[in-house]
């Protein structure tokens, strides 16, 4: 590991949370001789790029190994959820209004 | 009954490719409107915004939402409400929407909220200037949540805001960001005069289901949390269970 190595990673983190489309992602930056490994979960495709094209502007950056992964969605339940309801006569009366 | 489709942090970048029209278009057959409870955007350009609202246009149910502090960012929040609604969406900001939906009335109360943490990590107007203006934020959110609630005296009762108004859908985040992430003053809004559902989101790496103090549902609808184009409840009144199963067996 270099020296500037730790340096390089705050750069590389203070970088990423600029950029607004990745800004909230959970990224775990390390750095190794400026090597930059990325590993995490993201929510979209166009992030994982845009992930790598940030880092690699960074000065110092010798290469970017981007292990972000995209997590995959589903459709939505079949089966919804249930949410009861008082009737709003009685729930007026209990709160006295 | 009242079905509801709700979703939040959609962060579209624009050029979405049909992504959005695909996960909605059929949103009718399920639900009988669609929240979108903020983050419409991913930077705050209207653009993104444009893009978003045509690929919703032909959803076939009312879609209402709040916008989120990403469609703030940019400085083109009033312009990123105007294009929504010109492309169909309500934009709620204090707002009241009454709908009748098969003899049933429903009404929704949206605004953004903000933030200033909970319960005793709740931020008190102490101190500096910039701090009793955060306060004075969350509380004028907070303030238009409960002028809406206070008029409404419909069947069934929805809250949408983008920032949590409790903790408990806030947990699995990092413990040091939850005073960014919302604030207990909007939940105590919606105990002093009641609601049946309140949705949010914000906190990606929260949970989905938790309840004010007083037993109000607080769902937590960002996609990241829900791990699906949106969730489905359907707010039923009690009435309708006593006489579907009138011997109190099911």
């Amino acid at each position: 590991m270099a020296d500037s190595d730790p340096e390089l990673a705050g750069q590389i983190k203070r970088t990423l949370a600029e950029e607004s489309s990745i800004a909230d992602l959970d990224v775990d930056v390390e750095v190794r001789e400026g090597v930059v490994y990325l590993r995490g979960e993201v929510d979209e495709e166009h992030q994982v790029a845009q992930a790598t094209r940030v880092v690699r502007s960074v000065p110092g950056v010798v290469e970017v190994r981007n292990q972000l992964v995209v997590l995959p969605l589903r459709g939505p339940d079949v089966q919804p959820e249930v949410i009861w309801v008082r009737p709003r006569d009685e729930q007026e009366r209990e709160e006295g209004r | 009954m009242i079905r509801v489709a709700a979703v939040a942090d959609l962060h579209c970048h624009g050029e979405c490719g049909g992504r959005y029209q695909r996960w909605y278009r059929d949103v009718h057959e399920v639900a009988d409107l669609l929240v979108i409870a903020g983050d419409f955007t991913g930077s705050g350009m209207v653009r993104e915004a444009a893009d978003l609202a045509a690929e919703l246009r032909d959803v076939r149910v009312p879609i209402f939402g709040v916008l989120g502090n990403h469609d703030w960012h940019a400085g083109n929040e009033r312009e990123i409400a105007r294009v929504l609604e010109d492309g169909g969406i309500t934009v709620l900001d204090g707002h009241v929407v009454k709908l009748e939906i098969r003899g049933q009335t429903v009404g929704i109360v949206g605004g953004k909220g903000f933030a200033g943490g909970f319960g005793h990590g709740l931020l008190t107007p102490f101190g500096e200037p910039v701090i009793k203006s955060w306060v004075d934020e969350a509380i004028a959110e907070a303030t238009k949540i409960e002028e809406g609630l206070r008029s409404l005296r419909t069947d069934y009762r929805l809250v949408v805001l983008h920032y949590a108004p409790i903790a408990e859908t806030v947990h699995g985040e990092h413990p040091e960001i939850y005073p960014f992430l919302g604030c207990s003053r909007l939940a105590d809004v919606v105990d002093r005069h009641g609601a049946d559902l309140v949705l949010h989101g914000h906190a990606h790496k929260g949970r989905e289901k938790g309840q004010t103090a007083t037993g109000v549902p607080v769902r937590n609808v960002a996609m990241q949390v829900l791990q699906r184009y949106y969730a489905l409840y359907e707010l039923r009144s009690l009435k309708e269970g006593i006489a579907a199963h009138p011997t109190g067996r099911s």
